[in-house]
């Protein structure tokens, strides 16, 4: 898929400091997020895969400048010219903020309990100043119609409602500024499979009727697979493979890509299938492995591995799919389809 | 193959502030000896409560009104549903013929021992070994769950140890007295992918090597497929249908398992340039104290038919020796009307 570059993501660091004893020295840091750079055009929408403690989460965030990176930039493409969001303050950031929302995982915890849906959903409204209470609760309406919540409900708490149609709720709330970009955290993992189905096809019903780009969080692979048009992969802070979904899950080019899709279980596993199941657990990414992250788990690993760090570099003869691994274009890696 | 747990026409009922609540309605079915036994469904369709009524876990506001849970061990039958909940002969049972793995194994250990100690305390439980011997059984079968340095990590507390860890730690625990059944609620949930991909390996070597039984609850259906011999898929505290996992994906009736199959993304389906959507299943789960009449699923069936299905409950009807559907569309009443 073709088309204009919407959000570009260069050399973004996020380190969180771990602190010690009774004056919070600082003693290391943990990197969440350690170099990344990507990009997302117009209307597409960009899969982020990865374990727990990956950091494709503190990506998301740093994004939305709900927290504030290390290091790095983060340009919004708008139509007059390229805006940098790491540099905004106050003001200009909270303008930023309508175009970029964040939708959530867990639907319990995310919709304030005391508050209506009228509330929840017309509180970005106010903020950004729609003062008007007829305006707000017409344009609550309209949005409440638009993701599947009967607007005769707008008076009800979030307890009256089933997980599903929280995660709706939640979903009118970040479409009530006219967003052009919007984060899914996780947003269809806390679901049953029926309502999973539900949610999904809303997403993409509405992606195609107000032209939202996405990038979508998640860590189930079926899930990523069917939304993305194109996935990238973290493995301990940064990316390790990124290109078309297609391309990405029938011929991975980085060994954790192969391990990754070999240990989702499916009723067609093959024989041979555990020949590829990874062995131990992510390391600490407060104290990752020197050279590749994955060295210590990959069976192709060799001494260059271990001394250097692979870059993010194009594989031969795809200009859209990138690995960082020093055998990318030898290696013959096995995906699903 | 041999039987070693029957359920039969399973009823049970919680109290709550709002009245009574039937929960499991006529619920049925059989484990064999060495088998897995899968159990889906979405949240809240009793899958939990089922495993639970085994053990005698329900609590105070659960009860068995009706039915009947039979145990076939090598010297008789014992019947579990009439057991006191707290007494001695259940207590025998627990950990030592039916153990149980939960999904989350930091809140099912507890955080102020030892993993170790937690383990002997099962092992001299029910074979009353010495401290020594129970250590050293303890040790073994954490080697057997492939924790590295079973003799130091013993010592360590839950929260010492990572979730995949936890796990093995909670199988070592349940597979310690070789129990004849093993109920697995969700055990890999709350797992990544390469580590659930770990667990599930894990289990079934060691289902092989000691030839347990396993009732496998969870809502993946790639785990299912992955792991199961036959599988139970249950709505709204009935099984709707009972099939061997071989048939599940391509030939299974009733209109539920067909439209959870399909509302699944399956993993490199996925062609070029192509926005599929997901069939998806209309409506949500009712409210358990509000079931619909008749068919608990007719409300959101693209197969309803009017007069039916709202009318009558539907029985199991037997397709195959193994393959049985809760679903009028198979059944005698369907065919008179039609």
């Amino acid at each position: 898929m073709q088309g204009r570059v919407l959000l570009e993501v260069q050399g973004l660091k996020k380190y969180f400091p771990i602190t010690s004893g009774f004056f919070r020295r600082t003693v290391g840091h943990v990197r969440a997020v350690d170099d990344v750079s990507f990009t997302i055009r117009q209307g597409e929408t960009l899969g982020l895969v990865g374990e727990s403690g990956c950091g494709k989460t503190t990506v998301g965030r740093c994004i939305l400048r709900a927290i504030k990176p290390t290091a790095g930039k983060v340009y919004y493409h708008a139509d007059n010219g390229a805006i940098d969001i790491t540099a905004l303050q106050d003001d200009s950031l909270r303008a930023m903020r309508r175009q970029m929302q964040l939708i959530f995982q867990d639907p319990y915890s995310s919709l304030n309990p005391r508050m209506t849906v009228r509330e929840i959903v017309g509180e970005p409204l106010l903020i950004h100043g729609v003062k008007d209470r007829q305006e707000r609760d017409a344009r609550v309406r309209e949005l409440l119609k638009q993701v599947g919540i009967r607007p005769e409900y707008m008076n009800r708490y979030p307890h009256a409602f089933s997980g599903g149609q929280r995660q709706r709720i939640g979903i009118a709330r970040a479409l009530a500024l006219d967003p052009s970009f919007i984060v899914c955290d996780e947003t269809v993992s806390a679901l049953d499979v029926s309502i999973q189905a539900q949610i999904l096809n809303l997403l993409q019903d509405l992606q195609e009727k107000l032209n939202l780009t996405y990038l979508f969080i998640a860590h189930d692979l079926s899930v990523v697979e069917h939304i993305s048009d194109r996935v990238a992969v973290m493995y301990v802070g940064r990316i390790v493979e990124v290109a078309d979904t297609v391309e990405l899950f029938s011929n991975p080019r980085h060994p954790y890509t192969e391990a990754l899709l070999a240990a989702v279980p499916r009723a067609s596993a093959t024989a041979d299938k555990d020949e590829i199941l990874l062995e131990g657990e992510v390391p600490d990414p407060a104290n990752p492995p020197q050279g590749c992250h994955f060295h210590p788990r990959c069976k192709y690993a060799t001494d260059i591995c271990k001394r250097e760090r692979p870059e993010l570099s194009e594989v031969s003869g795809d200009s859209d799919h990138a690995a960082a691994c020093h055998f990318a274009s030898q290696l013959s890696l096995r995906g699903v389809s | 193959m041999t039987r070693v747990l029957r359920v039969k026409d399973l009823e049970v009922c919680f109290a709550t502030t709002e009245g009574t609540v039937q929960v499991l309605d006529g619920v049925s079915f059989d484990i064999r000896k060495g088998e897995v036994l899968g159990v889906v469904g979405e949240s809240g369709c009793g899958k939990s409560v089922t495993a639970l009524s085994t053990l005698g876990l329900l609590g105070s506001k659960g009860k068995i009104t009706n039915g009947e849970i039979t145990l076939y061990q090598d010297d008789g039958e014992v019947e579990l549903s009439k057991l006191d909940p707290s007494g001695p002969m259940i207590r025998k049972i627990r950990g030592k013929e039916i153990s149980m793995i939960f999904q989350e194994p930091m809140t099912s250990f507890s955080p102020v021992y030892t993993i170790g100690n937690q383990i002997m305390e099962v092992i001299r439980h029910h074979q009353g070994l010495s401290k020594k011997a129970a250590r050293e059984a303890a040790v073994e079968m954490l080697g057997k769950v492939r924790i590295p340095h079973p003799e130091q990590r013993i010592d360590a507390y839950p929260h010492q140890l990572s979730g995949g860890m936890r796990q093995r730690a909670m199988i070592a625990m349940a597979l310690s007295c070789r129990p004849r059944i093993l109920i697995a609620d969700e055990p890999t949930t709350a797992l990544d992918v390469t580590i659930q991909a770990q667990i599930l390996r894990l289990m079934r070597q060691l289902k092989d090597e000691m030839d347990t039984s396993i009732m496998l609850i969870t809502h993946n259906l790639g785990v299912i497929g992955e792991m199961a011999d036959r599988v139970v898929v249950m709505y709204m505290g009935r099984i709707v249908e009972s099939l061997p996992v071989k048939r599940l994906f391509e030939e299974s009736l009733h209109p539920y398992t067909q439209a959870l199959l399909t509302s699944l993304p399956v993993l490199g389906s996925k062609k070029r340039n192509e926005r599929k959507r997901l069939a998806s299943i209309k409506g949500m789960v009712p409210d358990i104290s509000r079931v619909p009449p008749g068919c608990p699923f007719h409300p959101r069936c693209d197969r309803f038919m009017d007069g039916l299905c709202n009318v009558h409950k539907p029985r199991p009807v037997q397709i195959s020796p193994d393959h049985e559907v809760s679903c009028l569309l198979y059944s005698e009443v369907a065919k008179d009307a039609g």
